[in-house]
C-alpha cells in the first residue's frame, strides 16, 4: 500500500511494532493479518506534525530490529512510572504514541478489503448494539460514462477531475513519486501482458512494441523517479534590489486538470507518459485515447493496481470528431495533444476561444540530412529504420532525406538494396495496414474534395 | 470587507449559546471553528475516524510530562459533541471556593440559579431510570451501598436515546447519530444560524489583532493552510481553555515576559495561561469471573455524591470507553495483552475524578501551539489513591476476580488559563466577562473557572454564557 505520511520501511517497521504488540491467539486475529495498517493515513492526517515526525522515526528504527528487540524495547518503555522527569516523559510519550497508533486501526475493527478472518470485534465481545436508523437519502453520485461518452456527458467527468484536484496536490511530489514507482513495478512485471494488448490493437512487431513502448515508458519512469523532486522543488532566487530584506523564491503549482489526447502509433508510451508528466507535477488527468488503438482497461488496470485511486486519472474512450470540442469546451487547465496538424490546429483553435495554454506534439514531414564524410552502410541503416520503424507512423520519423550529391549514388545504391531486402508486412490482417487504410481513404476524399 | 458586530472563536459550547440571544437581537455574527461540521449522519462510524476528526492532535494531545492525556475536541458543536452530556449545577462547596479565589460576589447558587434556569430550558434533560443500568452500573451501585457510601443517578443533557428499543450509547462519544444527546448543533446553534449567524468550519484562528479605530482583526488559518481575515468590532472568545489561553498568548496578550517588567516597557500583561485546571480522571478495571458487557445500554448511570468524597477532592462515577482506549490503559503487550482484551465482556470500570488543587499552566512552543503543563502534584496524587482505594474496596466487595488501574489519566474538563477576578493581576476577564482593560473582548467558556470545582462543567459553562450574553446585549443596546 502506499501511505502519504508513512514511507515503505516506516510501514514495515509499524507492521513489526503491531507484531509484537498483538501477536495474535487463538481467538484474536494477528495485526498483520488483519490488514488494518491499511487504514493509517486516515488516522495521521490527524496527528501534529511533530507526533507524526516521532512515529516515522520510531517506525524506521523498528524496520531494521528484530522482534525480540522490539520487544525489549517496549518492556523499557513501561518502565515510566519509575522514571523521574523528562526521562519518564519520553518514555511515556513514546509507549503512548505507539500503542495509540498501533491499537487504534486494530480496534477499530478496520481491515483490508479482503480479509476474511475473524474479527477484532468479534474476539474480544464487543457487540454494543444500534437500533436503526431510517435510511438517509444520501444525494446521489452523478454518474460517469467513460466508455463511449456523448458531449453532453462531458462535464461530469470534469466536476470529477475538480474534485479530487487538492488531494492530488496535499500528496506532494514526493508522495506521487511513490505511486510512479508502485506504477513502473507494475509495468515491468506485466511486460509481455502488455504487449499482447499492444501488438492485438496496432498490429505492430513485437519488437518495436518493446522497445520503444516499453523500454521508453520504463526509462521515462526511471527519470521521474530520480529527477521529479529535484526538478519541481522551490528555488531560491535574488531579491531585486528595490525590495531588499524580502526573501525571493520560484515555487511550481499544478495547473488543476489536464487534457490528454493521444494517437494511435505508439498508444501504450503516449499514455502513460504524458500521464504521468501531468500527474507527478500534481494535476488530475482527463485522457482520451485514439479510437483506433484504444488500449481497451490496459491503463486504468495498471493504475488501479499500482494504487491510484479513482478519479485521479479518468480514461474516455471515443472519437474526437463526437466529444473533442466538448473536452475543450469542458476548460481543463492545460491540454497537451499528440497529433496531425490538422486536428492541432482545430484543438488549438477552439482552447483559445476559452484561453486554454496547449501544447502540441505534430506529425510532420521531418527530412534527414547526410552529409558526404558519413559511413555509408551505417547512414543507410539509419535512414531505413528512422523511416520504417513502426512502419513509418513515427512523430519523428524520416520522410525526407537529404543527401549531399557526392555519396548521392552510392547512398542510393545501397538504399534500394537493403530494401528490397526488409521483409514484407507480418501478417496479412495487421492493424496497421487497416490504419494506413483508413488515412489514406480520408487523404483520398480530401484530395477529391479540392478538385 | 464586512465589519461583523461580533466575532466568535469557536463553536463549542460558550459561543452558541451567546451567539443565539446577539443573533436573536438582530447583531451580525461571524463565527469561526477550527473543526468540521458533522449531521447527524455524517458522523464519523468507528473510532479511528472519530480520534482523527473529532480532537485536536487525533486524540494523541499530551501535557509535557505525558501522565495525562487530553481529550480537547475539534468539531463544531466542541465538547457537546465528544462529551457525557452529564449536566449538574455546582453546589455551594463549588461555589465557594471560587468565591474565595475570584473576588466576585455573584459567583453563589443564589444569584447563579436565574441563570442555570435559563440553559436548562435550552436543552432536554433526562436521568437514567434504574431499570436500565447494566451490570456495571449494578456493581457500582452495589460496592456502594455495601460500603455505606452514598450515590445518585446520573443527569444527561439527552432527548431520548431509546434505551427501551436496547440502544447501546457508548457511540454517542463520536457524535449522536439519534439527534437525541443536547449537542449545541442541535440546540442552540441551530437556532443563532437560523437567525443569521454566518459559521465558517475548518478555520483556526491564530491570532487577534486591534486596530485604533475600535475594529479587532481575526487572522486564520483555513484547511489548506492560507490566511483568512474577519474584521468586527467585537470579540467573544470560546475556543476552551487551551484554544483560548493559545491565542490570546499568539497575539501577545499574555503575562509580559520578565526583561520587559524589569525594565517597566508597556501595560502589564495578563495571566494567560495560568491557573490550568483538568480534573484528572483514572479509570480502574475489576476482571470478573460472570460476564459484565459494561459496552451495553446506558453506559453511565451513576455518580457518587457523598460529602466525605467530596470533602476529599475526588468523585467516582461509573464509566466505560471503547477497546482502542482500554487497550492503552491495560499493562503489558503481546499474549498477555489479548488475554486481557478477550476478556473485555467480564470487566467492570469505574473512574476517579479528582478535583485539582494545584493549577498547571499553558504556555507556547516554538511553533505557536499550546504545550500544557499539569504536573500532578503530592496533594493531588493522594486525592487519586484515595479515591482509587475505594474502586478497589468496590471492586472486591463484589467478587472481582483481579483489578487493574489504568496506566495514564486523562483530562477532559478543561479549565482555567483566563480566570475571572477582580484583580487583573490575579484574572484575566472581569465580572462583566470582558477581558481586564479592553471593553470589547468577552469570554465565557471554561476557561474563565477560577479552579477546579470538582463538578461536570457543561452547565455552568451554559448558565455562565447566558449571563454573558445579557451582560453584553445591556452594553450594547
Amino acid at each position: 500500500m502506499i501511505s502519504r505520511y508513512f514511507s515503505s520501511a516506516q510501514l514495515r517497521g509499524m507492521s513489526r511494532a503491531g507484531q509484537v504488540l498483538l501477536p495474535g491467539s487463538s481467538n484474536s486475529p494477528a495485526f498483520t493479518e488483519t490488514g488494518c495498517i491499511a487504514h493509517v493515513d486516515r488516522m495521521a492526517q490527524g496527528f501534529r506534525n511533530r507526533d507524526r515526525a516521532g512515529l516515522c522515526l520510531v517506525f524506521s528504527l523498528f524496520a531494521r530490529l528484530p522482534r525480540p528487540f522490539i520487544a525489549l524495547i517496549f518492556w523499557i518503555l513501561s518502565l515510566h512510572p519509575r522514571l523521574p522527569g523528562p526521562l519518564g516523559a519520553g518514555l511515556r510519550m513514546a509507549e503512548l504514541g505507539i500503542k495509540g497508533a498501533v491499537f487504534s486501526p486494530y480496534y477499530a475493527n478496520l481491515t483490508a478489503p479482503d480479509y476474511q478472518g475473524p474479527s477484532v470485534h468479534g474476539a474480544i465481545g464487543w457487540n454494543p448494539k444500534f437500533v436503526t436508523l431510517p435510511p438517509v437519502a444520501a444525494p446521489p453520485e452523478p454518474s460517469v460514462i467513460l466508455d463511449r461518452p456523448g458531449p453532453e456527458d462531458i462535464p461530469a467527468i470534469y466536476s470529477r477531475a475538480r474534485a479530487v484536484e487538492s488531494e492530488i496536490r496535499d500528496w506532494g511530489t514526493d508522495g506521487r513519486v511513490k505511486f510512479i514507482s508502485a506504477l513502473k513495478a507494475g509495468i515491468l512485471d506485466r511486460r509481455e501482458e502488455i504487449l499482447d494488448v499492444v501488438q492485438a490493437d496496432t498490429g505492430k512487431s513485437r519488437l518495436d512494441a518493446l522497445t520503444a513502448e516499453i523500454f521508453g515508458t520504463l526509462d521515462w519512469l526511471t527519470y521521474l523517479e530520480k529527477q521529479a523532486v529535484k526538478s519541481l522543488a522551490d528555488q531560491r532566487v535574488p531579491t531585486p534590489f528595490a525590495l531588499m530584506g524580502k526573501k525571493s523564491r520560484v515555487y511550481f503549482e499544478p495547473l488543476g486538470t489536464v487534457l490528454l489526447i493521444s494517437p494511435w502509433n505508439y498508444p501504450f508510451y503516449q499514455a502513460i507518459v504524458p500521464i504521468t508528466q501531468a500527474f507527478v507535477c500534481g494535476n488530475a488527468v482527463v485522457f482520451k485515447p485514439s479510437t483506433e488503438t484504444p488500449l481497451k482497461g490496459l491503463v486504468e488496470d495498471l493504475l488501479t493496481r499500482a494504487g491510484f485511486p479513482r478519479d485521479w486519472v479518468q480514461v474516455v474512450y471515443g472519437s474526437g470528431g463526437r466529444i473533442g470540442d466538448a473536452l475543450v469546451d469542458g476548460r481543463p487547465d492545460k491540454i497537451f495533444l499528440i497529433g496531425s496538424p490538422h486536428v492541432g490546429r482545430h484543438i488549438m483553435e477552439r482552447a483559445a476561444r476559452h484561453l486554454i495554454p496547449v501544447e502540441l506534439e505534430l506529425g510532420g514531414k521531418d527530412p534527414m540530412v547526410v552529409f558526404d564524410d558519413v559511413d555509408i552502410p551505417r547512414a543507410v541503416s539509419g535512414a531505413l529504420w528512422g523511416t520504417f520503424t513502426t512502419t513509418g507512423q513515427s512523430c519523428t520519423s524520416v520522410e525526407r532525406p537529404f543527401v549531399q550529391e557526392g555519396i548521392y549514388d552510392a547512398f542510393r545504391a545501397r538504399l534500394q538494396q537493403l530494401l528490397l531486402q526488409l521483409p514484407p508486412v507480418q501478417r496479412a490482417d495487421a492493424r496497421f495496414h487497416q490504419v494506413e487504410h483508413d488515412v489514406l481513404q480520408t487523404l483520398k476524399q480530401r484530395l477529391e474534395a479540392l478538385e | 470587507m464586512k465589519v461583523y458586530d461580533f466575532l466568535f472563536v469557536g463553536a463549542g459550547i460558550s459561543g452558541p449559546f451567546i451567539a443565539k440571544e446577539l443573533c436573536g437581537a438582530g447583531a451580525q455574527c461571524l463565527m469561526v471553528e477550527a473543526g468540521r461540521l458533522y449531521h447527524r449522519h455524517t458522523y464519523p462510524r468507528n473510532s479511528l475516524d472519530g480520534n482523527a476528526n473529532l480532537y485536536w492532535a487525533g486524540g494523541m494531545e499530551l501535557g509535557a510530562d505525558a501522565k495525562i492525556a487530553f481529550l480537547r475536541p475539534k468539531v463544531v458543536g466542541g465538547g457537546s459533541i465528544v462529551n457525557q452530556a452529564l449536566v449538574d449545577r455546582f453546589d455551594a462547596e463549588a461555589w465557594a471556593g471560587w468565591q474565595a479565589a475570584s473576588g466576585v460576589d455573584w459567583f453563589n447558587a443564589q444569584d447563579m440559579a436565574p441563570w442555570y434556569d435559563a440553559a436548562e430550558s435550552e436543552i432536554e434533560i433526562r436521568e437514567i431510570p434504574p431499570a436500565f443500568s447494566n451490570e456495571n452500573a449494578r456493581i457500582f451501585d452495589q460496592g456502594f451501598k455495601a460500603l455505606g457510601f452514598s450515590n445518585a443517578p446520573l443527569r444527561r443533557a439527552q432527548a431520548d436515546c431509546r434505551l427501551e428499543e436496547g440502544n447501546c450509547c457508548i457511540e454517542c462519544l463520536n457524535g449522536c447519530r439519534l439527534g437525541s444527546k443536547q449537542s449545541t448543533p442541535e440546540t442552540v446553534l441551530k437556532t443563532a444560524l437560523e437567525n443569521g449567524l454566518t459559521l465558517v468550519p475548518r478555520v483556526e484562528a491564530r491570532e487577534i489583532r486591534f486596530h485604533r479605530d475600535g475594529r479587532v482583526e481575526l487572522r486564520g488559518r483555513d484547511a489548506r493552510g492560507g490566511l483568512t481575515v474577519h474584521w468586527g468590532r467585537n470579540l467573544v472568545l470560546g475556543a476552551g481553555s487551551v484554544g483560548n489561553s493559545a491565542l490570546l498568548l499568539r497575539s501577545g496578550l499574555g503575562p509580559k515576559p520578565l526583561w520587559k517588567r524589569l525594565l517597566g516597557r508597556g501595560e502589564a500583561g495578563l495571566p494567560v495561561g495560568r491557573g490550568f485546571y483538568c480534573h484528572p480522571q483514572f479509570m480502574s478495571f475489576g476482571i470478573y469471573d460472570r460476564p459484565i458487557k459494561s459496552h451495553m445500554g446506558a453506559f453511565q448511570a451513576f455518580k457518587s455524591d457523598d460529602t466525605g468524597f467530596r470533602r476529599q477532592g475526588f468523585k467516582l462515577e461509573n464509566v466505560y470507553a471503547g477497546p482502542e482506549g482500554i487497550a492503552v490503559l491495560l499493562p503489558g503487550f503481546g499474549k498477555r495483552h489479548h488475554k486481557y482484551m478477550e476478556k473485555l465482556d467480564h470487566f467492570a470500570c469505574m473512574e476517579v475524578c479528582t478535583r485539582d488543587a494545584k493549577p498547571g499552566k499553558i504556555t507556547l512552543d516554538g511553533r505557536g501551539e499550546p504545550c500544557i503543563h499539569k504536573p500532578l502534584r503530592r496533594d493531588d496524587r493522594a486525592r487519586y489513591l484515595k479515591g482509587r482505594a475505594i474502586i478497589t474496596e468496590i471492586f472486591k466487595t463484589t467478587g472481582a476476580r483481579e483489578i487493574i488501574h489504568g496506566r495514564f489519566g486523562i483530562g477532559l474538563h478543561l479549565m482555567g488559563g483566563c480566570a475571572m477576578g477582580t484583580d487583573p493581576a490575579q484574572s484575566v476577564v472581569d465580572l462583566e466577562f470582558r477581558l481586564h482593560g479592553r471593553d470589547n473582548v468577552f469570554i465565557a467558556d471554561s476557561s474563565i473557572f477560577p479552579n477546579a470545582p470538582g463538578i461536570n462543567p457543561s452547565l455552568t459553562i451554559m448558565a455562565l454564557s447566558k449571563r454573558a450574553a445579557q451582560s453584553i446585549l445591556r452594553r450594547h443596546s
